[in-house]
């Protein structure tokens, strides 16, 4: 039982490290919430609180931001992975690339693959292979998408170290 | 005393028949014990919140909100968007909530005034609200949106470039709030080969030798629906809970006693087509699809006649009517067909006889409900006359 | 009390179950179609299956369940009483046909549960893609193919220009609009003029009568502008009564309806009472043939000699039937295969003695891609008072594919 409690502690100080807060901290606002729910309990006080237009606004404006948190949050994006010649890049024999450590997709000369990501930000790992299949290098890059929707990306520019490797999405 | 032995019977009239009838179906059926629990969990978790929604407009004197309809049309257009957009997992449903919400404050809003007008026939009024509104809702879903409400996604556009196509597939959402603590109970043999739709382990897993097969438990789900019926206990406790139970008695006496009725009226009206838009969302998270233009058309009619089945009335309806009206009526739904088949040897014979035992029933209810309400009445009366000391 | 109820239950059983056969099937076919007033041609395609391999309740092979008439709205049972299937242990394989709203979620929940079912869905509802995510094998009438061998027929036939009937509402729908866009561009390629005319949609306030009323008036006029040697193709099954009326009387031709069967409107039009011949296929054309002829419309009108809901149904259950018997469902390659295209074919052609079947799988126009759950399936055109066209084997060329619907202007 007690084991079962301390990894409970584990997991919740964990969770509250992603906002910098400690356990004690997290607590504390714990109880404070239980407290001002309490206070709600003793009636309608709470609606006449929300009477007042301006604290309306506020909450108001909490809404609507939590609105565009979640759909920053929670926005699936189309991953096109092309490895086609671009600029001056030409595309590799065979390129392995795995999104977030998923199932890599292997990708030959001027294929396009397709993956699916789910919030803004993904690791990408793009292992360049030879013609004996052995590893010649290997790029790993952190892309942000932010409040974009579907991106392809070009692997020979990637890995080539070139900045502009992301290309509209085919529609 | 018969008179009092009369008066239990005509009271549970209608779940004693259903319990009875089901008693005869569920083994004709030929079903295994956990298909049955199995589907009587999901639509559990799928029915019961809009169910509930319709406790609190009762409570105020209501009647049977129709107009649940409205918040279910709110819904689904919170989920047309976050499908557009490609919101998904459990920041798909809160924000399809969020977005729901003001339209069905507004629809709510609506309704109530509406309703106001037409104190003592609100149940007929609001059914017939309900096909108005969905007249304006098909025509903002087929017409505006895509040309004046902007709608990119090709999955979901007619390729005429404006309007929503007919099924919405919802696979980004599909029973994230079922799975989202997934729990599984097996008998003795089925535990090791078990395994669910994301290919990863269930996190709670109950082995009982009494069951052949697995059971899926909508753990989350039935914890949101806990949840809200902890909220109408407090709500009935709160000084609002109060006005609306003191208006749902006696409208006159309320006034005077200084309650604003229509303002009330009006805020049972929007807390209900409120909910409602989040059942509808917990409903379709569970369905998968979205069928555009008739998912909500039966969304009233199934709940009030879930709720009328629980034994409830149009002026009294308990969290406990809400469960045992969702068993019995869901039940009735799943056995009925292949009892029915099973019973004649034919098939479409077996879909009729569904549709005239479950309808059949609902009508049988509703006519008992006015009938004891008539009998109600008399016996008011007659206690009135006895006060005045005169028969 | 429960093992009362048991004993209820099995007596009744008992006193249902007719002559059982001699030995138990090895495994089940569970088949869903809607009911006499919705479909009647899928449900006695249902019938025959049951007359063919025997009701499961008595020991046969065959189970057989309708869906809701209101199934728009009550997706619900049409889910669980698909999922119900599977709580059968023996069930293998699974056929909706139609494949209403709701079909994609419950063969997806089946298959959550049993991997092992083949999930077959004749004319779905819902998109290619939605179905195939979930479904086995699908099938759909060839609105691609059709869009290029109808104007075909119709130049077999001898006619120079092709007159396509319709109204915005339809032509706002996905497939009859991208085959409209189709037929125009095949009649441009085989130098027919290609010709639209409107009619009243039956669903607006002229209603049924009104929209027949206008063809037949309308028909007489149509010949005069456009010669005799025009074809007439309408989409709206409503139109098809009186415009075969009127071309059997006044000329031109008629290759197929937009739902080609002998029974879709040649009894009507004609007045010729079926009664007698319920099912029996061969029996219904031969009639129709004789009435056709002698209305003197013989060599210019055409049908599909058996109705296609009637077809899938048996033929869906009949590919599943042998999918388990030749141990395809070992073989993960099959589904998808030139060999399951190819058995598709043969278990429609199975049940139509004389006619064949021209199948194809889907190609998605917007992306090029091959959907090898999809198959698209025309049959041959017959002529009454002709013979078959021959268009069964004709190869489809690629353009037609390629083609969008374009946006109709209302």
């Amino acid at each position: 039982m007690s084991a079962i409690f301390n990894e409970y502690c584990e997991i919740l100080t964990e969770f509250l490290a992603q906002w910098g807060i400690s356990l004690e901290l997290g607590l504390l606002i714990a109880a404070l919430i239980l407290w001002l729910l309490l206070y709600i309990g003793r009636g309608l006080a709470f609606f006449r609180f929300l009477m007042r237009w301006y604290q309306r606004l506020i909450i108001l404006a909490g809404l609507i931001a939590l609105g565009f948190w979640l759909f920053y949050i929670g926005r699936e994006h189309k991953i096109y992975l092309d490895n086609k010649a671009m600029n001056d890049y030409k595309p590799f024999e065979q390129v392995n690339v795995s999104i977030n450590g998923g199932t890599s997709a292997e990708l030959m000369a001027r294929d396009r693959d397709l993956r699916k990501v789910v919030g803004p930000e993904f690791e990408l790992k793009a292992e360049v292979l030879d013609d004996n299949g052995e590893i010649v290098s290997t790029v790993t890059k952190t892309i942000n998408l932010g409040f974009s929707k579907d991106i392809m990306i070009n692997l020979p520019v990637l890995v080539g170290g070139s900045g502009d490797f992301i290309v509209p999405a085919p529609r | 005393m018969i008179r009092r032995l009369f008066d239990i019977i005509a009271n549970n009239a209608v779940p004693a028949v259903f319990i009875i009838i089901s008693a005869f179906a569920i083994p004709l059926s030929g079903y295994s014990a956990s298909y049955l629990i199995q589907e009587l969990l999901t639509r559990i978790g799928r029915n019961s919140f809009l169910i509930l929604s319709l406790l609190i407009p009762i409570m105020a004197g209501m009647g049977l909100n129709f107009g649940m309809v409205l918040g279910a049309m709110a819904g689904q257009i919170g989920l047309l968007f976050i499908c557009d957009w490609g919101i998904v997992g459990i920041p798909g449903i809160v924000l399809a909530c969020l977005i729901g919400t003001p339209i069905a404050i507004i629809l709510g809003i609506f309704c109530g005034h509406v309703l106001n007008r037409a104190k003592g026939r609100e149940m007929v009024t609001s059914y017939i609200l309900g096909f108005f509104i969905n007249g304006v809702y098909q025509m903002v879903v087929l017409y505006l949106m895509g040309w004046i409400i902007p709608i990119t996604n090709p999955a979901l556009l007619l390729s005429r470039g404006y309007g929503v196509r007919n099924a919405v597939s919802l696979l980004g959402i599909r029973g994230i709030l079922d799975n989202l603590i997934p729990t599984v109970i097996t008998g003795t043999q089925g535990a090791g080969q078990f395994f669910n739709a994301q290919g990863g382990n269930p996190f709670i897993l109950l082995q009982i030798p009494l069951i052949d097969g697995s059971i899926r438990i909508p753990l989350a789900t039935l914890i949101v629906i806990a949840l809200f019926c902890v909220f109408i206990i407090w709500f009935r406790k709160t000084k609002l809970g109060q006005d609306m139970r003191a208006i749902g008695q006696n409208q006159a006496v309320s006034d005077s006693a200084g309650i604003p009725v229509n303002r009330t009226r009006i805020i049972a009206i929007v807390i209900s087509t409120v909910l409602a838009c989040y059942g509808q969302i917990i409903y379709l998270q569970n369905m998968g699809t979205l069928n555009t233009y008739n998912s909500h058309d039966q969304a009233g009619m199934f709940s009030i006649a879930a709720l009328l089945i629980g034994g409830a009335s149009v002026s009294r309806a308990s969290i406990a009517n809400v469960f045992l009206g969702v068993i019995l009526f869901h039940l009735m739904f799943i056995v009925a067909p292949v009892a029915g088949k099973n019973l004649i040897g034919d098939a479409q014979i077996g879909e009729y006889f569904r549709v005239f035992v479950s309808y059949g029933i609902i009508a049988i209810a509703l006519v008992l409900h006015a009938w004891k309400r008539n009998r109600e009445r008399e016996a008011a009366r007659r206690s009135l006359r006895g006060n005045k000391g005169g028969e | 009390m429960k093992l009362k109820l048991t004993v209820i239950s099995l007596l009744v059983f008992a006193l249902f179950a007719g002559a059982a056969f001699a030995e138990p099937a090895k495994f089940h076919i569970g088949i869903m179609t809607g009911t006499v007033s919705q479909s009647e041609d899928d449900l006695r395609g249902a019938e025959l299956m049951i007359k063919m391999y025997g009701d499961s309740a008595n020991g046969g092979m065959v189970t057989h369940i309708t869906y809701p008439d209101n199934f728009p709205s009550e997706q619900e049972t049409t889910i669980s009483q698909i999922v119900g299937l599977a709580d059968d242990p023996l069930m293998k394989v699974i056929v909706v046909n139609q494949a209403v709203p709701g079909t994609a979620e419950a063969f997806r929940r089946v298959r959550e549960k049993r991997k092992d079912i083949l999930l077959l869905a004749g004319e779905p509802h819902e998109d290619p893609g939605v179905i195939t995510e979930a479904a086995d094998i699908a099938t759909h009438t060839d609105h691609i193919g059709r869009g290029y061998t109808i104007p075909l027929g119709a130049q077999k036939m001898g006619a120079k220009t092709f007159v396509h009937i319709s109204f915005p509402r339809h032509m706002s729908y996905e497939t009859l609009g991208l085959r409209r866009a189709i037929m125009e561009e095949a009649c441009k390629d085989l130098g027919i003029k290609f010709v639209f005319e409107t009619a009243p949609d039956p669903t607006s306030d002229v209603g049924m009568a009104g929209a027949q009323q206008y063809i037949l008036e309308n028909m007489p006029a149509w010949i005069e502008k456009y010669g005799k040697d025009a074809a007439f193709f309408c989409t709206n099954d409503g139109h098809t009564e009186p415009l075969l009326r009127q071309v059997a009387a006044l000329g031109g031709f008629f290759v197929e309806a937009d739902l080609p069967s002998p029974l879709m409107g040649y009894p009507g039009a004609l007045g010729i009472d079926l009664s007698k011949e319920q099912g029996d296929w061969p029996a219904i054309l031969k009639k129709v043939e004789e009435a056709v002829v002698k209305a003197g419309g013989g060599g210019r009108m055409g049908t599909w000699a058996y109705s296609w809901g009637y077809t899938t149904t048996a033929a869906l259950a009949e590919f599943g039937k042998r999918y388990i018997d030749n141990g395809h469902d070992k073989d993960p390659k099959y589904i998808g295969s030139a060999k399951a295209l190819k058995d598709m074919r043969e278990a429609y052609d199975a049940f139509c003695p004389g006619a064949h079947w021209g199948a194809s799988y889907f190609i998605e126009a917007a992306t090029g891609v091959k959907n090898a759950k999809f198959i698209l399936l025309r049959q041959d055109t017959y002529v009454l008072g002709g013979g078959y066209l021959g268009l069964a084997d004709v190869e489809i060329p690629e353009k037609y594919f390629q083609i969008r619907m374009t946006p109709v202007k209302n």
